[in-house]
């Protein structure tokens, strides 16, 4: 057991706001700060100074959203400039998260974080994946809705291990993974949402066009 | 069947460019040679995360760049393949920004298939994916999340039949192995 001293958390969502792999991120951030590790978040904007600041840190976590059911484009270029870079030993953890219902879209993913980790050569204290990403919609955690409190509290419980250089265990991952609506609700939610953007934008008769029929 | 093939590899990676001739070929043994599109010769940006293509112009992704272009050779498609090297098991960036930038292929509401939550087709199709990947070296964990990604694509795709397999860069190019690759169909 090693006690982690600084960490980074690496976003790999392109959105600028309203980003709920960056809340995410910043919740944890903040639980590991509130455990005495000095943490920084960055994004995966190229910057000269991220191999650096990697390389500074006992632990790196990715906090991504899926994208066409993987990591974002982007963020894996990044990775391969860090995985290359051969910073040294260090600590490796993921959190995965998708506008689907179930946790289960975001496995493949975390697969391909754990492997990332492999082949940086950084020790992997494993990926929390979590669905319903359109409950949070890129708010603050603290403020999120009810049927979201398990999510809070097992990311206080990850960072406490993440603090101790410990892996995730398997409580957390489950605690993580709950979904926290029924699927009709959810679905139905979401499409709605979907329906309202498509009213305001004037496309609500158009949102079945095929323009490459 | 009309064939497409996202070639994720660059050009000057030349046993990429001798697998890729080799599947060109093998394609062709079964009818119309796949249409090929090099990625590294387009322009393409990242997917922003916008849902423009669904919400703002549904079907038409917001960014003009050469990405619209491949979309729509995409939804014409009856079997896509995706070829390139394997990065941490899954595919090489220049190939997954494209698949990023083509979720126009599906509409945004969710339904259940195959007892998950996904998006149903735009044009309702059943798209065959194939995965042709390469491997720096052996490499069993990549290999298999390498198959995994593709029969999940394959999911989201509303696909019922998937393909995949990966070759070790610098083994002997062998038909019957790629054959295999390319004929053996799974199930989703």
């Amino acid at each position: 057991m090693k006690r982690i001293k600084t960490a980074l958390i690496l976003c790999g969502s392109p959105k600028r706001e309203r980003s709920t792999s960056r809340e995410l991120g910043a919740y944890l951030a903040r639980r590991l700060e509130a455990g005495g590790v000095k943490t920084v978040e960055r994004s995966c904007v190229p910057r000269d100074t991220l191999l650096a600041e990697v390389g500074d840190a006992d632990l790196l976590v990715l906090s991504l959203p899926l994208y066409a059911d993987g990591i974002p484009a982007r963020m894996k270029e990044t990775l391969m400039r860090i995985a290359v870079a051969k910073l040294g030993p260090k600590y490796c953890a993921a959190l995965v998260q998708s506008g689907f219902l179930e946790s289960a879209h975001n496995d493949t993913a975390i697969e391909m974080c754990r492997l990332f980790a492999r082949d940086a050569g950084f020790t992997w204290l494993g990926g929390l994946g979590r669905g319903a990403g359109g409950v949070l919609a890129g708010r603050p955690l603290e403020q999120a809705p009810p049927p979201l409190r398990g999510t809070r509290e097992a990311l206080d419980r990850a960072a406490e291990l993440l603090a101790l250089g410990e892996p995730f265990s398997p409580e957390v991952n489950q605690a993580f993974r709950v979904q926290p609506l029924p699927r009709w609700l959810y679905a139905g939610a979401a499409d709605l949402g979907f329906v309202v953007q498509l009213l305001k934008n004037g496309r609500l008769l158009s949102m079945f066009k095929k323009p490459y029929r | 069947m009309q064939t497409l093939l996202l070639n994720g590899s660059t050009l000057n990676d030349e046993y990429a460019q001798r697998l890729l001739r080799l599947v060109i070929a093998l394609f062709s043994e079964s009818g119309t040679p796949p249409q090929v599109i090099n990625l590294e010769e387009l322009r393409i940006a990242d997917c922003t995360g916008c849902f423009g293509c669904w919400t703002r112009t549904p079907g038409e992704c917001a960014i003009h760049d050469d990405a619209p272009t491949v979309t729509a050779q995409m939804a014409h498609a009856e079997r896509i393949v995706f070829f390139c090297p394997v990065v941490f098991g899954g595919f090489a960036p220049e190939l997954k920004r494209m698949i990023e930038r083509s979720i126009s292929l599906l509409l945004p509401f969710m339904r259940v298939y195959r007892g998950e939550s996904h998006h149903p087709a735009r044009y309702g199709r059943q798209y065959e994916l194939c995965g042709i990947g390469i491997l720096t070296r052996p490499d069993p964990e990549a290999a298999a999340s390498f198959r995994e990604r593709l029969r999940r694509l394959s999911l989201n795709f509303n696909g019922i039949l998937f393909s995949a397999g990966t070759l070790v860069r610098g083994s002997t190019l062998d038909s019957a192995q790629i054959r295999e690759i390319i004929n053996v169909r799974e199930d989703v």
